[in-house]
């Protein structure tokens, strides 16, 4: 490369480059000068001369750089955090609310003792429940009892303590509001005047057969969760006994032979469904009345873990019905290990 | 003219000075911003309940899959299955089935064939996928009779078939095998009800009682 090959003006181009840094200080410098011995200048117009925004950045970069570094350095067992000046509000922790075998056993004997309670309710009432069944239901009442004792003495093996009450979520939502339709209401707490159900007896073997499917679910619903083989066999155990309630409670509820198998898939298998029963057609120009689900002793192929629905109680005046899906218990109805009985 | 050089610097381009500048105060709200969390977590005004306790020890997760030890287990439901499907064909063969019981005879025979065909999307290339001849022999007979006696059957074969399942449900070891064994099994006793229902018993103890013994493919 000769003397020829080089750009006066790239030369040029470089130096001022070079010169540039020293510029630009110097012209801060005079600023800074004339902020402060100028006198018409303000006093923020002072702290802008002498700090500048990029300066106000890196100083409050590393102010809270240096926050933290303390935060982080301080510490200790007895204080969780960094010292505090003046009022603040204090949070409590919540309790640990670990899921493991105990409280889905105690979530499953909680069950067990709504259901019972429900059926006591039912025994005590011959308006609710055909005779022709009262032994039935004595009998269902009894099993559960056997079930709740079951799990209760399975929840003690695990090392928990036995939960001998009702599932409290269940207690306070579902159960009133199943009475309540029921039975019939007044107005009370936010709630409209309810009417008694059209059909209490029928209502109570839909009930039924709503909780015994749900009892049947939520056991087959542990098999995944429990962590030892001999407690899913004991589940499943229970399960297989809880849907034959259902199945029993739904053939006494829809009849012979419709209340046996779904007519979906009776005909996905070739077959031809039994006729439903039929209802004389609504008069032109009244409300459609909310229909009740059909119950099957056979509802699906596969153990259903879905929602049960349940349809109970009078139309109201626009034709509707209280309607509930029964799930089985989640994270808002285990009866964790922090929880007491107060039964 | 050609010069070998790194690109020409622009008016715009921050110097070496700025630039390490603008690093350090970057570094700085980086290094800020990364401790904020832990500073926001140690600073929270949080008062520890007198009775907590350390948190216990986890539960060891069981396995999803099945594990060696289930694979014939699992063949073996499957064979229980299959069987149950060649016994009700028999007596939809036959005049056992007239009428409204033909429907629901059909719809369980179809049940044990979409257990069968689950278990062997499972299994895969392990399932047995032949009935188990030992069932099919010892109730050939009654399925083909008249229709209490092949009713009164069905529901036995299927008792068994739920006492053979939960029996699986104790062993199993992976929590796919046993979460479709169970979803089987609780339907069987469905079946149980609506079988003797049909063949008009009415004794509690018959339908809700399972006193049939579990099978095992050892025999």
């Amino acid at each position: 490369m000769t003397r020829h090959d080089i750009s006066r003006d790239e030369v040029a181009r470089q130096a001022r480059s070079l010169g540039s840094p020293t510029v630009r200080d110097q012209r801060a410098l005079a600023n800074t000068f004339e902020a402060l011995l100028t006198s018409d200048t303000t006093a923020q117009q002072r702290v802008d001369a002498l700090l500048g925004r990029r300066r106000l950045f890196q100083i409050g970069g590393f102010s809270v750089a240096t926050a933290a570094l303390v935060a982080a350095c301080g510490g200790g067992t007895t204080s969780p955090g960094v010292a505090k000046i003046g009022e603040y509000p204090t949070t409590t922790v919540l309790p640990d609310a670990k899921v493991d075998d105990v409280v889905l056993l105690r979530t499953a004997s909680s069950l067990e003792h709504s259901v019972i309670s429900l059926y006591d309710v039912v025994i005590a009432n011959a308006d609710l429940i055909d005779p022709a069944y009262l032994d039935v239901v004595k009998r269902f009442r009894d099993d559960h009892a056997a079930h709740a004792a079951t799990v209760e003495q399975l929840t003690a093996d695990q090392g928990g303590e036995p939960w001998t009450c009702g599932n409290p979520r269940i207690d306070t939502l579902l159960v009133p509001a199943i009475l309540r339709a029921i039975q019939g209401g007044p107005a009370e707490d936010g709630l409209a005047e309810m009417a008694p159900s059209d059909d209490p007896r029928r209502d109570v073997l839909n009930v039924a057969y709503a909780l015994e499917s749900l009892a049947g679910s939520t056991y087959q619903s542990l098999m995944p969760s429990l962590s030892l083989p001999s407690l899913r066999k004991d589940a499943i155990t229970i399960a297989s006994q809880e849907v034959r309630h259902a199945a029993i409670l739904a053939i006494a509820a829809t009849g012979r032979p419709l209340g046996y198998v779904n007519p979906d898939d009776i005909t996905a298998a070739g077959g031809v469904p039994p006729a439903p029963e039929t209802t004389a057609p609504a008069a032109e120009g009244s409300t459609p009345i909310m229909a009740i689900p059909t119950a099957y002793a056979i509802s699906s192929q596969f153990g259903n873990l879905g929602a049960t629905p349940l349809v109970i109680g009078a139309p109201n005046d626009i034709g509707n019905r209280v309607s509930i899906n029964l799930e089985t218990p989640s994270l808002n109805s285990l009866v964790y290990e922090y929880m007491s009985p107060d039964c | 003219m050609d010069i070998d050089s790194p690109a020409t610097p622009t008016a715009d381009a921050p110097d070496g000075s700025s630039l390490r500048r603008r690093l350090l105060g970057a570094g700085l709200v980086g290094l800020a911003g990364s401790l904020l969390p832990t500073l926001a977590s140690r600073a929270g005004a949080t008062t520890v309940p007198p009775d907590s306790t350390p948190a216990a020890t986890t539960t060891t997760a069981p396995p999803r899959q099945p594990v060696t030890d289930d694979l014939a287990m699992l063949g073996f439901a499957q064979q229980v299955e299959l069987a149950a499907v060649a016994l009700y064909d028999l007596a939809l063969a036959g005049r056992q089935s007239d009428g409204a019981n033909r429907s629901t005879l059909l719809a369980i025979r179809e049940s044990h064939q979409a257990y069968a065909q689950a278990l062997s999307a499972l299994l895969g290339k392990s399932a047995p996928d032949v009935p188990a001849a030992a069932i099919v022999d010892q109730y050939s007979a009654a399925f083909s009779g008249l229709p209490g006696a092949m009713l009164t059957a069905a529901a036995e074969l299927e008792n068994i078939a739920v006492a053979t399942h939960t029996e699986l449900v104790g062993a199993l070891q992976g929590t796919d095998g046993t979460t479709i064994i169970a979803s089987i099994l609780v339907v069987e006793a469905r079946h149980v009800v609506v079988l003797l229902d049909m063949a008009e018993q009415t004794d509690l103890d018959a339908l809700l009682v399972n006193d049939a013994a579990a099978l095992s493919a050892e025999g």
